[in-house]
């Protein structure tokens, strides 16, 4: 696989290194002790999980974040980086697919903006404009016109459009983030081409993907991060994709997970080839009082297929059903919940409560029907569901008065819970039920699930975390692409098998 | 953080700024240095106070309640009778003797008058509805049907005679004077034989813009039939001003009047070009009346003869534009 | 090894042609319907100056609107400012001060006007909509303390021929929007600061690390429809023979209307000054029209409302597109 990449031009001195970065977000710590080296010249790797650590040292990289520890080295001097401008000037550059071109603009204005606009007594000197920007363009072998507005370019050339730039601000570290995430194979080739030619010129490449095709046949060094550690910094030459998929797994248990019940073989839900956006031909079943998992990597359809059940997003082919009771085509929210069906959202600050409104009027709201009458709220009413919702959860507040937003990260998710629990869902959607919530309350939310499941009730949850997934289901099933490209008993599961699905091996 | 505490602190020095405005524009009257021991009260109220009669008609109510030791309330109501209805029936609630009303009509007013009807308190008015109604114990006002005969008559004599003349008739209709003596207009109008121009009544939707509504309406009934009008009948001078000037600059000799004799108007009929003629209302004389009739309230509790009062008006044209004093000069 | 990467044609058919140039199409109706139903009137040459004539000050007013839009912001005082200058001046005339200075200083009004706001905006980071709620509340009491609620005239004839004086049988403003026009349009199209205040409305972030002073960037562009809309004012002032505080107050509404409209006139959707000029005619154009067919008043408020809609619409249909 390596074949296809020259070999490194190794230099005396990293064009950049980090060294035992720390960096905490309220007492959590993001990074303890990361390191990254890059040279000259290179392409090289940044692998991990998500929630690895990878993003933040990025941002740390890039004077977004500031670290709480250790130091910077570029061309092997210490620097600091006050802000993502101070970073730009240094050469060090991150391109972000949404954020790096003005669609208002044309081509070559992009390329050539702000401070490099050549301009005499306040007019733009467009010819010298253009032809600089073309000369950035023809370092990057591509032909788009200068004139077009910006927003009118596909995505690679909109990439190409913001490598320019950073070109003409004499970037020599570029950091590109899943920059292939929206590209079709061919214009991945392209990309390709043009980061082995900008290697050819010197520039350091930092590369953070998921995909590890890509990694082995474009990179020429990889280190993997684990749980804001380093773990492994090689040459891609040396390694191959099991010992890339076992460091980043790591070896990690734990007793957080309560123990598994035994699911009935009754059928609570079925879902027939369900086709929508991100979603491609999905059929399987759920049992009454089991923990279905569902993983995958970020953008591989997850989200969306909860979306789809919960009635929050149309499907195109396909049918759900309840128990025997098919759901109609469109059933939209209000129909589904009355089916049975109850979603706990992934952004809950957004999408699942109201953070200025309190704990009691939050859940008063997702069941209005069952507090009011004639038309009339009753506060009785309301305070009942509210007094059994939050001592079923063990919601930790001053009273149920309290807004939702002065509550900690899990007795928030508690009270989505509480909300969706009132109206005695036969299936429960959860969309990483514990994204954002300390070790402790983890715990108690995955009992919370498993008791759940003994009543009877379904639990279907998404989630990203590999050990998660298996320690609090019954059974997974793993997404790539819109598809279930895999399908295990917890019991049977291990990651390493699982991450090999989630990258779109299948069984 | 800080970025945002400077951003309320801005927020909040302008809305004092503008309750500052407020106040000191609003404030007026409640210190009637009175002479007796429980001085009269009144409370006088207009809509209008933003209008040039209505600036005067505060003063002049001022004026008056410090002749007659009055102790007066006097609210503002900046066309906002949202904000002028509560103000005066909370000073209803703290008690007056007797309440006046300027150029505020009375289907805007309803909540007012149920409010002094409950304190058994009576409303005196000018120029407060066109027609008589239980609301007040008087509403002196001028007689529109008299201003709409006069400023035909003017038109009738500058044209000579309104048969088959093409006459255009602007009004306002959330204006109820104004409604009222257009209506009058075009049906006195037609009855002379007069063609209406562009079949109706033609609208100006706001008063603030008026003159620029007219002054496009003119003008683009003229290049549509440059040769089709005669003259225009206008409800309001601010309005007829800009009629005038349409007229002007189309170099048409069609004549406009107007109503309400502001100076602008007095003096665009001296300079002899299109305005023909205007109304001057006589304002003070109506003050004075219902001042008077205040008065006899006070003393023993005697009402006003009858509710409804229409008083006539002068039509202003070049002959005695010089004598009139202009309604914004009062 | 060179990567060919051919241009993405846009796909054309006729349906997304007619949304895109639906607003330019929807003025040409217009004209050909008006002069359909009266050929004898509608496009002579009386009539076209007065349709000139009658959006001149709209013109100048939706330019200044343009420029705070191009930033993504929008300032509802513009109107209220413009009242406000052309009263000052008026006053300051009628209070015997010669014209020029007179004229000088009301062009400082607005200016000034303008820059608080964009300190309020850009500096203090108030939301548009607040800070210029606030300023036109405020500006508006100050007009009525500059005019003392009353309408201010007997202006000198040489101040009045600015606003009624004709060259070549053409009123004098015309020539001034026309002017305001042109050099908007360069300055938009030609100047950085025209190129800054777009790549500002297309992503704050970007142009920021791109060493734009977005603030300073935001600021002249409030600062610049300040001073724009005062020419406006006092051009109204002159037009009418006289100066109000309320005058011109529906050039608010119609100046953000015409900018909505020229938005749909170009494919990226942004305000752009020609497609402004083509929102301002088509409400010349149909208010004049509708006139001239003798339409009520109220009926044209409905239908300008109407068109409001169909053109947020438009350019709505187009950004889902993209």
């Amino acid at each position: 696989m390596s074949t296809t990449s020259p070999a490194p031009t190794t230099t005396a001195v990293p064009a950049f290194e980090a060294h035992d970065i720390v960096k905490h977000f309220d007492g959590v710590h993001a990074l303890s002790g990361a390191h990254l080296s890059v040279r000259e010249g290179e392409i090289h790797a940044l692998l991990g999980e998500n929630g690895a650590g990878k993003s933040t040292m990025v941002k740390v990289l890039t004077g977004i974040y500031a670290p709480d520890g250790g130091r910077i080295l570029r061309n092997g001097e210490e620097v600091t980086f006050a802000n993502v401008r101070v970073a730009n000037r240094a050469g060090i550059v991150a391109l972000y697919q949404e954020l790096s071109i003005i669609p208002s603009i044309s081509v070559a204005e992009n390329i050539m903006l702000g401070e490099r606009t050549p301009s005499r007594g306040g007019l733009v000197q467009w010819a010298a404009l253009r032809s600089r920007a073309k000369e950035q363009l023809d370092r990057l072998n591509q032909k788009i016109p200068l004139k077009m507005l910006a927003g009118d370019l596909s995505p690679v050339q909109q990439t190409m459009v913001a490598f320019a730039r950073a070109l003409a601000n004499d970037a020599r570290v570029l950091i590109l983030d899943e920059p292939t995430a929206s590209l079709t194979d061919t214009e991945i080739k392209d990309l390709f081409t043009v980061l082995r030619s900008l290697r050819a010129q010197g520039v350091a490449i930092v590369y953070v993907s998921h995909r590890l095709e890509e990694v082995f046949e474009l990179c020429d060094r990889l280190t993997i991060m684990r749980n804001g550690e380093t773990m492994l910094t090689k040459d891609v030459a040396d390694s191959n994709i099991d010992e890339v998929i076992s460091t980043m797994v790591g070896r990690a248990a734990g007793d957080l997970y309560p123990d598994r019940g035994t699911a009935t073989s009754t059928v609570a839900l079925s879902v027939t080839g369900l086709d929508g956006r991100k979603v491609k031909d999905v059929t399987f079943t759920a049992h009454k009082g089991e923990v279905l998992g569902i993983g995958g990597l970020a953008g591989s359809g997850r989200s969306e297929l909860l979306r789809i059940l919960a009635g929050a997003q149309k499907h195109t082919a396909g049918t759900i059903a309840v128990g025997d009771v098919a759901l109609p085509s469109s059933p939209g929210v209000a129909r589904a919940l009355d089916a049975g069906i109850a979603l706990v959202p992934e952004e809950r600050r957004s999408q699942g409560v109201i953070l200025s409104a309190s704990i009691r009027d939050n859940i008063a709201l997702a069941n209005i029907g069952a507090v009011s009458s004639a038309g009339l709220v009753s506060g009785g009413r309301i305070s009942d569901i509210t007094k059994r919702g939050m001592s079923d959860l063990q919601v930790k507040a001053r009273s149920s008065r309290q807004p939702v937003g002065e509550l900690s990260g899990g007795n928030q998710q508690k009270v989505v819970l509480a909300k969706m629990l009132a109206r005695n869902p036969k299936v429960l959607l959860m969309d990483e039920p514990t994204r954002g919530i300390d070790v402790g309350t983890k715990a108690e939310i995955y009992r919370l699930i498993r008791a759940l499941a003994a009543t009877g009730t379904t639990v279907i949850a998404v989630s990203s975390e590999l050990p998660e997934l298996i320690g609090m289901s019954d059974r997974i099933l793993i997404m790539h692409e819109g598809q279930i490209s895999g399908e295990a008993m917890s019991a049977e599961a291990d990651e390493e098998m699982l991450l090999a699905y989630c990258y779109g091996k299948t069984a | 953080m800080r970025r945002r505490t400077t951003g309320i602190a801005a927020l909040v020095a302008v809305a004092a700024l503008a309750l500052a405005g407020c106040s000191s524009s609003g404030g007026g009257g409640g210190t009637g240095d009175g002479g007796d021991d429980a001085p009269f009260k009144v409370i006088a109220f207009t809509s209008g106070n933003q209008t040039p009669i209505g600036a005067w008609w505060v003063k002049a109510v001022q004026a008056k309640a410090d002749e007659n030791g009055w102790d007066l309330t006097m609210i503002q109501g900046d066309f906002d009778f949202q904000k002028m209805n509560p103000q005066v029936e909370s000073a209803i609630g703290q008690g007056a003797d007797a309440i006046f009303d300027g150029f505020t009509d009375y289907a805007s007013i309803g909540s007012i008058i149920t409010a002094a009807k409950d304190a058994d308190i009576p409303i005196f008015a000018m120029d407060s509805g066109t027609e008589a109604t239980d609301a007040f114990v008087v509403n002196i006002t001028t007689n529109q049907q008299g201003l709409v005969d006069s400023t035909l008559g003017a038109l009738d004599e500058s044209l000579g005679g309104l048969e088959g003349k093409n006459i255009m008739v602007i009004g306002h209709d959330p204006h109820p004077g104004i409604r009222l003596r257009a209506s009058l207009a075009e049906k006195d109008l037609k009855a002379a034989g007069a063609i209406i121009a562009g079949g109706e009544i033609q609208k100006v939707k706001s008063p603030a813009t008026g003159r620029t509504e007219a002054l496009a309406i003119v003008a683009d009934y003229l290049t549509a039939h440059p040769d089709g009008l005669d003259a225009v009948w206008v409800g309001w001078d601010d309005a007829a001003l800009g009629a005038s000037k349409a007229i002007d600059e189309a170099g048409s000799d069609a004549k406009v009047t107007g109503s309400d004799a502001t100076s602008e108007a007095i003096a665009a009929i001296e300079a002899g070009g299109s305005f023909l003629a205007t109304i001057n209302q006589p304002w003070p004389e109506v003050l004075d009346t219902v001042t008077d009739d205040i008065i006899a309230f006070q003393k023993d509790g005697t009402m006003p003869a009858e509710n409804f009062v229409a008083v006539d008006t002068t039509l202003v044209d070049k002959a005695n534009a010089a004598d009139i004093t202009p309604s914004d000069k009062l | 090894m060179t990567t060919t990467n051919v241009p993405v044609q846009p796909r054309t058919s006729i349906g997304k042609f007619l949304v895109q140039g639906g607003t330019t199409i929807a003025l040409l109706a217009l004209i050909v319907f008006f002069f359909a139903m009266r050929p004898d009137v509608f496009l002579t040459f009386t009539n076209v100056r007065n349709i000139l004539f009658q959006v001149s000050i709209l013109a100048i007013v939706a330019g200044a609107q343009t420029l705070v839009m191009v930033v993504g912001d929008f300032d509802l005082s513009l109107a209220a400012t413009s009242s406000l200058s052309g009263s000052a001046v008026a006053s300051l005339m009628l209070g015997g001060m010669p014209m020029a200075p007179a004229i000088l200083i009301g062009l400082v009004v607005g200016l000034l006007i303008g820059i608080g706001n964009g300190l309020l905006v850009a500096y203090l980071n108030l939301s548009a909509f607040v800070a210029t709620l606030a300023t036109m509340t405020s500006v508006i009491g100050l007009a009525y303390l500059v005019t003392q609620g009353t309408t201010l005239f007997n202006l000198p004839d040489g101040f009045n021929a600015l606003g009624q004086g004709r060259l070549l049988n053409v009123p004098l403003p015309v020539y001034i929007a026309i002017a305001i026009a042109v050099v908007l349009w360069a300055v938009l199209r030609f100047t950085t600061t025209g190129r800054k205040w777009y790549a500002i409305g297309g992503n704050v972030e970007v142009s920021r690390l791109s060493g734009i002073n977005v603030r300073r960037g935001r600021l002249m562009a409030f600062a610049a429809a300040g001073l724009i809309s005062a020419v406006a004012g006092i051009l109204l002032a002159a037009r009418l023979g006289s100066g109000s505080a309320v005058q011109g107050s529906d050039n608010l509404l119609f100046s953000v209307a015409a900018v909505f409209l020229g938005m749909t006139v170009i494919k990226s959707g942004q305000a752009n000054l020609v497609g402004t000029m083509v929102g301002v005619a088509i409400i010349g154009v149909m208010s004049n029209g509708l006139n001239i067919l003798g339409v009520n008043s109220y009926v044209q408020q409905v239908v300008t409302g109407l068109i409001i809609i169909a053109a947020v619409t438009l350019s709505g249909l187009k950004t889902r597109e993209r």
